[in-house]
Formats: C-alpha cells, sequence, structure tokens
C-alpha cells in the first residue's frame, strides 16, 4: 500500500519515526485504542504501531499479532528515525497465564537481537532503545484488550438491563475470558452506534453513540503507564 | 570489489568512515545529504588525473568556461568541505583483496607563484597552489595541474581503476553509450545485453550502433518500424537500460555507479530491470553504487536483498547538527523493512 493512501494510523506504523516513544500493539484495533486514549488523556510522543498481517509486501513471513513482534522489530531498525527513538512499549494480551505471556514477548525481543530485554514486564531493557513490555489488562487480570475495554463501559448504559440475561442465553462462561469479553463487546457496540452497527474496534471511537467512554477510570493505569515514556 | 570507503574533507563530508559495503549498495537520503557527492568521491578515487575533478564538477553544472586566475585553488575549492582547503582532502577506498586506493589533494606550500608585472592584486588573501596525488597498488602517483596562457595543463591518467558514472547528464550520452556498445561488440559480449533489452521491451528486435550523419548511437530495429531508430526514441527507459547494460558490460571487475536509477523507468518494470541488471552485474563480476528517492524501485529490490543479506547494502545519508551521517544496513534489515512497508528513504 502507498504510504500517502494510509490513515493515520498506518502512517503511524509505515511513516518515519519521529516520536520518542514507539508503542507496539498486537494489531490495528489496539493501536487505534492507544492513539485514541493518549489523544483523550494528552499524553504527547508516542507514536504507535502494530505487526501488520503479512505487510502489504512481505513475502518471507507471515507472522503477525502477537508472534509478529521479533519480525517487526528486525524490520524497525531500518526504518527512518530508528535512531531517534528512545523506548519500545510493547502492549501484549495478558491471556491466562501473566508469567507465559511476558516471557513470550521476551523471547520474541531476544530473538530480534540487537534489542536488551526487559527482565520483568513493565521494567525497561538496557540499552537504547529500551524496551519495555506491558500486559493488558494488566499483569493481574486475566484476559485482553477486549476486557479491558468491556469494564470501561458505563454502568449506566440504557441497555445494561438487556445485556446481562442476553449474554447468559449465549454461554460464554464456556470459553475464554478473553474470547467472551469480545462477543459481549461487539454486541454492546453494534447495539450502540446504530448509524454503523459493524464498526469495529478500529473506528468506534469516531461513531456516533461509541459505548466505550475514553474518560473511564479504567484506562488511568494504562494512561499513566505510558505517560512515563511519553 | 570495494569494501569500505573514508573520505575526509570532500564536498559535505567532513569525516566519514563507511566499514562495510556489498555489491549492491543502494543509497537513499534526503536532498542535500551527500547521496550525489558519496558517488563522486568514488569515481574521483577511481581516476588518475586530476581532470576528474573537473569532469564531475561540469556534471554539477560547474563548467569551466572561461578562466582567469593566478591559483588553481578556485577551481577546486569546492571540492573541500566548507571550501577549505588548508586540511586537504582525501578519499580512501579498500577492496576485498585488501588492497587500498587513496586520493589526495593537498595545499603545497613548495610551490613559488610567478605573478606578471601588470597584475592587479584584488583580494587580500594568500594564494594557494594544490598537490594532487593518486596512491594505488602500484604506486603513487601525482598530477600536476599548471595555468598556462592557453589554459589549464593536466597530466594524463595514470592506474585508472575501472569505474563508470551514470548520472542525469552521462546516463543519457549516445555517443559514450555507442563507444561502450562497440568495444563490447567487438569482443562479441553484445548477446547478454540484447537479450535483457529484448526480454523487457518485447517490441525490440535488435540493437546496432550506427553513425548516420556522424550522429553516433546505438540504434534500435522495432517491430512495425520500416528503419532503425535512436534508442532514445523509442523510449527513454530502453536508452536507460542500454546504458546502464553497456556499462556494466564495459566495466568488468569494476564498479558502475548510477545516480538516480529509476529516472525515465516505468515504475512496473523496475523488478524485472533490477533483475537484469544484477544478474548482468553478477556475470560481470561488477559492483553497483546506485541513489533512489524511489519507493517502487526499493519495492522491487526489497525481496531480493532480504534473500541475499551478504550481497545489498543500504546506506542512508542523513543531516545532523550541520553534518553528513551514514547508517548502513544489511539486505535483511533494509528488505525487510521496505516490504513491511516501512519507510526507509
Amino acid at each position: 500500500m502507498r504510504l500517502d493512501k494510509l490513515d493515520k494510523l498506518d502512517t503511524q506504523n509505515q511513516g518515519e519515526l519521529t516520536q520518542p516513544t514507539l508503542v507496539l500493539c498486537e494489531g490495528k484495533r489496539d493501536a487505534s485504542f492507544v492513539l485514541h486514549l493518549a489523544e483523550q488523556r494528552g499524553i504527547k510522543g508516542i507514536q504507535t504501531g502494530f505487526p501488520d498481517p503479512g505487510g502489504q509486501f512481505k513475502v518471507t513471513s507471515n507472522a503477525y499479532g502477537k508472534s509478529g513482534f521479533k519480525e517487526y522489530l528486525v524490520d524497525l531498525r531500518a526504518r527512518t528515525g530508528f535512531k531517534n527513538l528512545r523506548h519500545i512499549v510493547i502492549l501484549r494480551d495478558r491471556d491466562g497465564d501473566e508469567t507465559a505471556a511476558f516471557k513470550d514477548v521476551a523471547q520474541q525481543i531476544a530473538g530480534a537481537g540487537k534489542y536488551g530485554v526487559p527482565t520483568a514486564a513493565e521494567q525497561e531493557s538496557e540499552g537504547t532503545p529500551g524496551v519495555i513490555v506491558r500486559l493488558i489488562p494488566d499483569a493481574a487480570t486475566e484476559g485482553n484488550l477486549d476486557v479491558l475495554l468491556l469494564s470501561a463501559i458505563d454502568a449506566t448504559h440504557p441497555l445494561n438491563h438487556c445485556f446481562g440475561p442476553y449474554f447468559d442465553c449465549c454461554g460464554l462462561e464456556a470459553i475464554p475470558i478473553g474470547e467472551a469479553a469480545k462477543i459481549k463487546l461487539t454486541t454492546i457496540v453494534a447495539a450502540s452506534c446504530r448509524k454503523n452497527p459493524s464498526a469495529s474496534l478500529t473506528f468506534v471511537w469516531s461513531q456516533v453513540g461509541n459505548p466505550i467512554p475514553l474518560a473511564s477510570s479504567k484506562f488511568d493505569d494504562l494512561a499513566d503507564f505510558l505517560r512515563r515514556f511519553a | 570489489m570495494i569494501r569500505s570507503l573514508e573520505i575526509d574533507n570532500f564536498r559535505c563530508f567532513k569525516s566519514l568512515i563507511i566499514p562495510d559495503i556489498r555489491r549492491f549498495t543502494v543509497i537513499t537520503g534526503k536532498n542535500g545529504t551527500g547521496k550525489t557527492a558519496l558517488l563522486e568521491s568514488l569515481f574521483i578515487s577511481s581516476g588518475g588525473s586530476a581532470e576528474i575533478y573537473l569532469r564531475t564538477n561540469a556534471w554539477r553544472g560547474r563548467d569551466l568556461v572561461s578562466f582567469s586566475a593566478d591559483s588553481v585553488l578556485p577551481i577546486f575549492e569546492d571540492f573541500f568541505y566548507k571550501f577549505d582547503p588548508r586540511g586537504g582532502l582525501r578519499i580512501r577506498f579498500r577492496d576485498s583483496f585488501g588492497e587500498e586506493r587513496e586520493v589526495c589533494i593537498s595545499v603545497d606550500s613548495s610551490k613559488v607563484i610567478n605573478l606578471p608585472f601588470d597584475t592587479k592584486v584584488s583580494e587580500a588573501k594568500h594564494s594557494l597552489d594544490l598537490k594532487f596525488t593518486w596512491k594505488t597498488p602500484k604506486g603513487e602517483f601525482e598530477s600536476p595541474v599548471e595555468i598556462t596562457k592557453d589554459g589549464i595543463k593536466i597530466s594524463q591518467p595514470v592506474d585508472v581503476f575501472p569505474m563508470t558514472y551514470l548520472n542525469v547528464v552521462t546516463a543519457g550520452l549516445a555517443r559514450e553509450t555507442a563507444d561502450r556498445w562497440s568495444a563490447i561488440s567487438a569482443r562479441n559480449a553484445e548477446g547478454p545485453i540484447e537479450d535483457a533489452v529484448k526480454k523487457i521491451f518485447p517490441e525490440v528486435i535488435r540493437l546496432s550502433v550506427l553513425s548516420p550523419g556522424g550522429l553516433l548511437g546505438v540504434y534500435v530495429e522495432v517491430k512495425g518500424l520500416e528503419r532503425k531508430i535512436p534508442a532514445g526514441l523509442l523510449s527513454a527507459g530502453v536508452n536507460k537500460l542500454i546504458a546502464i547494460l553497456v556499462a556494466i558490460g564495459s566495466s568488468p571487475k569494476g564498479v558502475v555507479l548510477i545516480d538516480e536509477i529509476e529516472n525515465g523507468l516505468y515504475y512496473k518494470i523496475e523488478k524485472p530491470i533490477w533483475e537484469s541488471i544484477s544478474d548482468f552485474a553478477v556475470q560481470n563480476d561488477v559492483q553497483l553504487f546506485v541513489t533512489t528517492h524511489s519507493r517502487e524501485f526499493l519495492e522491487a529490490i526489497a525481496p531480493s536483498a532480504e534473500l541475499d543479506d551478504k550481497s545489498y547494502s543500504l546506506l542512508r545519508m542523513e543531516k545532523e547538527n550541520g553534518d553528513i551521517q551514514v547508517e548502513t544496513f544489511g539486505g535483511n534489515e533494509f528488505g525487510g523493512a521496505v516490504e513491511r512497508g516501512f519507510e526507509v528513504r
């Protein structure tokens, strides 16, 4: 895809690195959330990135999402502006096991070579740029970005009394918490954004009726964390 | 093959060391960051006479139309970093056999300057004269430059390194391309060039050198036309490809420098053109240095670069605090970055 045809997220993901901190997310929808959260909280100095599924040209690899950090970090070094980068914050879903989630990212960082490897989540590695791993929703909470976003939906949402029984009927207790959160969130977004019920999390932020308030206190911890590297 | 390059006080470079140069070196960077100057540094070091400086300057639009001075300094001062010749300049490269080639210009304080009695001295600064020296594996040579009433006298080149420089001016010179083609044809070695051109431009039937009315040039026989036409009339792309292939064919075991390689090439044929050029360069053991601003060209070479790390490198020139810096990346790194869609220019 040509750079002049990219949207803001793609431009941030592929264009020149102009900010001191790169927040590397699993995918575009995660990056969109971080970008909008940073704008809402007035956090400057960060640029978002994500391992695009195979990139537009990448022929030698199809690693993407949480498996794509290693190759992204390898390719990142030749990108214009890299030498001015001070921090790389990697956001990864915690899923069910905090230790396994951190270890997976640490191994990818080590595999990319030439980067310092952090010894624990939220600790910055030696070297420049320093690399930091932050788990989502947080180190102590099982789940993923959807769990975090779901927690921020206002308890006074007018359809809340309908969502509860409906989700009970869906049998979501039988599937992992992160997958269940995706189903719930998609349902709530579709019911809330009447003009674009199929809005994805990448684009929900600009939709009329967006049910996820970026000002929610549930995002304060992440926002404060990002601010440390801004 | 050139493996490393050191430059001191040349053009925009105060001091520059490039320690890892490979067969295919791609040079990127914004305008004014020294991409062309880097090619010029290589070209000048390949010569064996001060004449090569004047040619290089002429391609920059600095023609020596008229000359009146009591020192050669004004002619050569723009080769020095910040136009200051006092520290001299030096360009040195080392090849894959560990042999070195070095060119220096230094202020020649031993030289006596004779001024005629009627000279009106209009400048307060002292006149300086310059000494041009080449050090090659065969020895050390000086290339004296003398000012005479008839012009500048410069010695013949000695121990020239096989290097061809294609820039905006020289890539379009029909006579030079035709001369090179003739030399290759005399060795019966033009076949691969013709085949490569025909593969990418199927309308071409045959290439030949003609001189109608004394206008020497490479001509093409084209399907559907009853007469041969100059290559440049068929298309700028054909002309450019022929110029590059002929330059490679006439510089075996040498170097070809190509400034802004994408000029004249339609973006969709850049990949097959690069494949032809790079294959022919390997066949002739030729090293290529190319500058580019083109994303399409980088995309065309990225897959090859990523898979052949040892043959490719990217030099990105950047201006930092007024000085030029170079970042070097191997083929795997820059090829992967381009394929991911990252900006590397």
